[in-house]
């Protein structure tokens, strides 16, 4: 986060996972000082935006600590704890809706325990510990089941293990087909997701054509930050983070 | 045809109708898959066909005007392949084919393989080597598939009608190129078929029929029969079709002929009934 966001706060959880996504997105990317998650969503007139940016991102919000390797401070643990209690994991009619909130907690509740922090809060407790779940669109087509897996793109970290990455690495070429046809449908985000779920079980030998996906995202689509950040977080998993 | 005027001054697209029909008759000859009444309608529109060419007349008197073209011999190709013959032509066909300008056409790789799949037709040796020519093509470079537009899809069916030979021979598509088309033809095509552009999903339709191991896309054909009017056209994509009737088959020739040859080798992969 730089000075002119402070200066000019975000006015809704929507704008402030904006600009978290953004600070996110450059910490991944190497570039500037040591990720502070209190500092990313801190000095903001309004502090509960901040924390709904932190709820929404999820281990994502984590992930500058899981590729430098230093551990989160106090402060960006409580940033987490305080977003949990002040954002309940929200109750979704959609089945779909309601998945991905689960696997949402679940990665983060993953990466949290890589990082060495204990459980958050006990009302927390069963959501983070599901075990991870299958994603929902299981054995299905493969656009219907691309489609389901892009929007789990938030289990596509190092650390985190479960039933949808092992799906991924069976389907690897409908991973790929997904990716294919979120290019061609200019649907950036999906292909970004996507392009870090190829990215993060990416074969040693490959997939040079990941690097070119990656680099189409980054010139020809003026991403905004999520999207920036999925493809940061896609690069850095592919060039070894 | 227009009458009135000479061989050369008839317009290519003019002659590219009577063509195609030649060349989607000549498969429904060739698949033998359809039934008689349809079986017969075709050889109907062949007569007719070659009846437009004056028998090959017409493309023969082209051909003396435009000795450089190959337009005349990829046109007759089709029609020999349902048994016509214009000796005279066939005669200035293995001349030409023999030249060396014949290796060393300006024309785009894919056009090159018509060229050759024309010789191939006429039992002529192939002027230049379909297997160093695909290399040059869109297909034969393997590229991201999210680069295709519609010029490269059409020229990836092309490569692929004439290196098999309309699907007669399968094998002559590379193993390479059939597993990256086995790979990435589903996005195309569900892609192409969310676009709802009729013409070219027939067309991805008979490259998938052109392979070692189709994947028939049943979906895709479904899509296609409700966008199909109730007397067969297909419409090229989603138009409303004109109501004159000329109009509508200026516009929507094509892909109702395209639909037709994609249907004939789906049909005939199907049940076996190969050549």
């Amino acid at each position: 986060m730089n000075a002119s966001d402070a200066a000019r706060p975000p006015g809704s959880v929507a704008a402030a996972v904006d600009v978290l996504a953004g600070a996110v997105a450059q910490a991944v990317s190497g570039a500037g000082r040591a990720f502070r998650l209190g500092e990313a969503v801190g000095g903001w007139a309004d502090p509960v935006v901040g924390l709904g940016a932190v709820r929404v991102l999820g281990a994502d919000a984590l992930a500058p600590f899981l590729f430098t390797g230093r551990p989160p401070s106090a402060s960006d643990v409580e940033v987490v704890r305080a977003a949990l209690r002040v954002f309940p994991a929200p109750h979704r009619e959609d089945p779909g809706d309601a998945r991905v909130w689960r696997c949402r907690d679940w990665a983060l509740g993953e990466v949290l325990a890589h990082l060495g922090v204990s459980e958050p809060g006990s009302n927390q407790a069963a959501a983070l510990n599901s075990g991870g779940e299958g994603g929902s669109a299981g054995e299905s087509a493969w656009p219907v089941w691309s489609a389901a897996v892009s929007r789990l793109s938030m289990l596509a970290l190092p650390a985190v293990g479960g039933p949808v990455r092992e799906q991924v690495r069976r389907r690897r070429r409908d991973t790929w087909r997904g990716l294919a046809r979120a290019m061609l449908r200019h649907d950036h985000l999906s292909a970004a997701r996507l392009a870090r779920w190829l990215a993060l079980d990416a074969a040693v030998s490959s997939e040079s054509l990941l690097g070119a996906a990656l680099s189409h995202l980054e010139l020809f689509t003026a991403p905004p930050p999520r999207v920036r950040l999925e493809i940061a977080l896609a690069r850095r998993l592919w060039e070894g983070g | 045809m227009p009458e009135g005027v000479t061989a050369a001054q008839i317009p290519v697209q003019a002659l590219k109708s009577v063509a195609e029909l030649g060349l989607a008759m000549s498969l429904v000859d060739r698949e033998a898959v359809a039934g008689a009444e349809d079986a017969q309608a075709a050889g109907q529109l062949a007569d007719f066909a070659w009846g437009q060419l004056d028998g090959g007349s017409l493309l023969y008197r082209r051909q003396l005007d435009d000795p450089a073209s190959s337009f005349p011999m990829e046109v007759y190709a089709s029609f020999v392949r349902a048994g016509y013959r214009h000796r005279p032509l066939a005669a200035l066909c293995a001349h030409l084919v023999g030249l060396r300008v014949a290796r060393v056409r300006e024309l785009a790789p894919h056009d090159q393989l018509a060229v050759v799949a024309a010789a191939r037709q006429l039992g002529l040796p192939a002027p230049v080597d379909p297997l160093v020519l695909v290399e040059r093509t869109w297909l034969g470079g393997q590229p991201e598939p999210w680069m295709l537009d519609a010029a490269a899809a059409y020229a990836l069916t092309h490569t692929v009608f004439h290196l098999t030979d309309f699907g007669a021979d399968p094998g002559g598509l590379p193993q390479e190129l059939q597993e990256y088309l086995h790979l990435w033809m589903p996005v195309w095509v569900d892609v192409v078929t969310e676009t709802k552009a009729w013409d070219l999903l027939a067309e991805l339709l008979i490259v998938d029929a052109c392979l070692t191991t189709p994947q028939t896309y049943p979906q895709a054909w479904e899509h296609l029969a409700q966008a199909q009017y109730p007397d067969g056209m297909l419409p090229r994509s989603a138009t409303t079709a004109p109501r004159d009737p000329e109009k509508a088959f200026r516009n929507h020739y094509h892909p109702t002929l395209v639909a037709v040859i994609a249907g004939t080798l789906a049909v005939s992969r199907s049940v076996g009934a190969r050549v």
